[in-house]
């Protein structure tokens, strides 16, 4: 009786150790296998969340404004010069100078800037690491009267 | 050993005080005509006009991050030297403003007002009035930030 449960342990025990033993392959290999480094295809893959900004204000004869707003993460930034008005609010399709810079001293130093009329979709965009930047409107010499305007900046 | 340190250590310590009574601290200037750049320090001077609870903002990029001293050297309402208290501060270019989070009120002259810690990156210095002008005001405002 005692020689039989002794046998038994052993047994018990090689079993137990060959259970154990495939336990911690299995674990191993789901560990290593969680570990892998990401392959190129899941390395490209880079969620950039954009919001919207709006920079509406008026613009004076041979004037200009500019509004700062933080980048993130890097990724396009995008300027729409949606609307220009009279201070009466009638549309006007006038063109006007949009551009993107960094603030500096009492302005926006442009690194960016064209001429465009409004629209509906982007007039300039350009992709961005994460700072600071500003947003420029100004009059180009097609003003005669000060204006309304209305810009949307989308950015990371 | 000890007296070998006593021989070099006395003239780096003359050295120091004198170079730091000769102004050249990294403090900046404390009047228009103390304007003492050092090594790692810009100096800067914003010069604008202060409408009636109006308020003006310049901005600055810091590459190696540092301490910034702000000073208003000057404020005169109707070309005369005010004793108006307008506020100065510290932020970030936000919007069409300058974010501050660290501001207080000052009063033209003297040595540094306002000093706070400025990382890599864009800031901004504001001046703006909490409502003791009486007209607008042009400003002299020193800006000493790390380069």
């Amino acid at each position: 009786m005692t020689m039989s449960w002794m046998f038994r342990v052993p047994r018990l025990t090689r079993s137990l150790r060959a259970t154990i033993v495939a336990v911690a392959v299995s674990l191993t290999s789901v560990a290593c296998g969680s570990t892998t480094a990401p392959t190129e295809a899941d390395s490209r893959i880079t969620p950039v969340t954009l919001r919207t900004e709006t920079f509406a204000g008026t613009l004076a004869l041979q004037g200009s404004g500019f509004y700062s707003f933080a980048v993130n993460q890097q990724g396009p930034v995008s300027l729409t010069l949606a609307a220009v008005q009279n201070p009466g609010g009638a549309a006007l399709s006038t063109a006007l100078g949009i551009g993107l810079g960094i603030p500096s001293g009492p302005g926006c130093a442009r690194f960016l800037s064209q001429t465009t009329t409004p629209g509906l979709a982007a007039q300039a965009t350009m992709t961005l690491n994460p700072g600071t930047y500003c947003a420029v409107v100004f009059d180009t010499g097609n003003l005669t009267g000060a204006v309304n305007f209305a810009m949307r900046i989308r950015h990371p | 050993m000890t007296r070998l340190f006593r021989l070099t250590s006395l003239p780096l310590g003359g050295l120091l005080a004198a170079f730091l009574s000769t102004g050249c601290s990294p403090l900046g200037p404390t009047s228009p005509g103390e304007i003492l750049p050092n090594a790692s320090l810009s100096v800067e001077t914003f010069n604008s006009t202060l409408t009636l609870q109006g308020e003006a903002f310049y901005s600055f990029t810091v590459v190696d991050g540092g301490i910034t001293y702000l000073t208003l050297l000057t404020l005169k309402e109707g070309g005369v030297d005010s004793q108006a208290q307008v506020s100065i501060g510290l932020g970030v270019p936000r919007g069409t403003s300058c974010v501050a989070d660290n501001v207080r009120g000052v009063l033209a002259g003297g040595g540094v007002q306002l000093t706070g810690t400025t990382n890599r990156g864009v800031h901004c210095a504001l001046v703006f009035d909490s409502g003791n002008l009486t007209q607008s005001a042009t400003f002299s405002l020193n800006i000493a930030r790390p380069q």
